[in-house]
């Protein structure tokens, strides 16, 4: 996924319900290739059966 | 003599106390002292007690001159992290949001330790909400390392580091997400333990991220943490996470030496997918070719890369929390300090599929891990890239940048133990981790024993 432009990451904190911290808008926004480069490493190919941790016991 | 009390672990202390040589006040009272002497250059405490101490301290002395000795923690004086509920004695996770947050009860671990005799010092500096440091807009300042008072201490315990590696409590409860327990045991050349996910309740204490959150004891050594770490582990049904089984004796399991222990060494995590400081790589050569020399056996594993435990613990972290924190993050935003804030604002662009993705990557590092576990009886690593930086050098998104050595164990729930491996040619601590299969943190202590007493570590202490 291509990281947000500014303008683009003022407008979802807008519509996420944030309040922008417009003077410390640019260095919030430098950050966002650190947070693409973890959500790259978390998508694989998974298979059906791939289920994730907290899949759960019913009665436990 | 009473100058060195807070020399002295809490396995000397207990026999001095059961044995009625050693006064839990005049304990107590050595430690006061030395808060107030040191405190205001350290900041480990945000609110010490000491009144408090000395009434427990008296309470503790009465009941044992009565004849109603309770065990090992009987009179030992303890500090525990701000995240820990305590009635009646302001609980704030170092926030301005919470400044004034009073609990009615005792979280169930602090519950248990008092029951055990404890003695409380006082509460102890963190991380805002165990996450957001170390930080200089937040109601106390940063906790300072007692090696060097310029460094950081590592967080997100920071006050539970910088209490026991200054002499100002005999134990103290830390809690542990992607490292904080034994990061700041690494910089401040402690033992500090992260039990197996389930030992420990987190009921009553702030949470971070539910599925990762783990609490847990720093001491100066690994034979005093299995002592806490008896004493507040075990099943509490207000946990939905808590494990119902027996606990182990861990200090009764100690003493013994490395023969036959099969010890695994992940040093791809610090000599591979990223490289630590030449003299961590030097301190590990050298404590895994000692272990060998107790009898173990020594040879390395291959995981998945350290930067996938990293980035699946900080997308499950990160998303955990900002639900955690969503409400009052948009009502106040004010109220949070800047790190804290800006980081969850940077990790609101993760989605819900994006959460999921990290679960489901989660299992497989956990199976991979467990794998491995099956074929060694512990698996080790370093604590650090290297010794504490400077307090004012640590970036605010720092840990979004080089991955946490500590992270893989929060994701895979595993016991993991940080004890101190050396010290830098500055004089600051090193430290390995020693990690083992769940549910037996006895096996991690045990071996992290060996170690520590069969080096000269633990005799060397700060200079303050």
């Amino acid at each position: 996924m291509p990281v947000m432009t500014p303008e683009e990451f003022a407008a979802h904190l807008v519509r996420e319900g944030f309040i922008v911290p417009e003077e410390r808008l640019a260095e919030l926004h430098a950050a966002l290739p650190l947070i693409e480069a973890m959500r790259r490493r978390v998508h694989r190919s998974y298979g059906y059966g791939d289920e994730p941790a907290v899949v759960f016991r019913a009665g436990s | 003599m009473a100058t060195d009390l807070h020399r002295l672990t809490i396995a000397e202390a207990a026999s001095l106390i059961r044995r009625r040589e050693l006064s839990p006040v005049d304990l107590t009272r050595a430690f006061v002292e030395r808060i107030e002497a040191l405190n205001p250059t350290l900041n480990a405490y945000v609110r010490p007690t000491p009144e408090r101490a000395l009434d427990d301290a008296r309470a503790a002395e009465a009941e044992i001159a009565a004849g109603r000795y309770k065990g090992p923690l009987h009179g030992i004086p303890i500090a525990i992290k701000d995240i820990y509920d305590t009635a009646g004695i302001p609980t704030t996770g170092h926030s301005h949001l919470h400044v004034d947050r009073v609990p009615a009860r005792d979280a169930h671990t602090v519950a248990m330790l008092r029951d055990a005799g404890t003695v409380l010092l006082g509460k102890l500096a963190t991380h805002e909400f165990a996450f957001g440091g170390p930080a200089f807009d937040l109601p106390w300042p940063p906790a300072r390392n007692p090696w060097n008072t310029d460094c950081f201490t590592g967080g997100s315990s920071s006050g539970s580091g910088a209490a026991m590696a200054g002499g100002l409590a005999m134990a103290a409860l830390g809690s542990d997400t992607a490292g904080s327990i034994r990061m700041p045991a690494a910089f401040c050349g402690v033992a500090g333990i992260k039990p197996t996910y389930g030992l420990v309740s987190r009921s009553g204490v702030i949470p971070l991220a539910y599925t990762l959150d783990h609490c847990g004891p720093l001491a100066w050594t690994a034979h005093d943490t299995a002592l806490v770490l008896r004493e507040m582990a075990g099943h509490d049904p207000a946990d939905p996470a808590s494990a119902n089984r027996p606990v182990p004796d861990f200090a009764g399991a100690l003493g013994g030496g490395l023969g036959g222990v099969r010890i695994g060494v992940i040093r791809h995590f610090y000599d591979g997918d990223e490289h630590a400081d030449s003299e961590v790589k030097a301190a590990m050569s050298a404590a895994l070719a000692h272990m060998e020399s107790l009898g173990a056996t020594v040879e390395d594993v291959e995981l998945s890369s350290l930067h996938d435990y990293h980035a699946c613990c900080m997308v499950i972290m990160l998303m955990e929390a900002l639900a955690i924190h969503e409400h009052d993050l948009k009502r106040t935003p004010k109220k949070y300090g800047e790190i804290v804030h800006d980081r969850l604002l940077v990790a609101s662009t993760l989605t819900g599929v994006d959460y999921v993705q990290a679960l489901r990557l989660r299992r497989q590092l956990v199976a991979e891990t467990e794998a491995a576990l099956e074929r060694h009886d512990v698996l080790v690593t370093a604590g650090a890239w290297g010794p504490a930086p400077k307090l004012q050098a640590v970036p605010k998104f720092y840990l979004f940048e080089k991955p946490l050595l500590t992270a893989p164990f929060d994701v895979t729930g595993s016991p993991a133990i940080s004890v101190c491996n050396g010290f830098s040619a500055s004089g600051m601590p090193l430290a390995m981790q020693i990690v083992g299969r769940a549910f037996e943190d006895a096996t991690v202590l045990r071996v992290a024993d060996a170690y520590e007493r069969t080096t000269p570590w633990r005799e060397r202490r700060p200079a303050i």
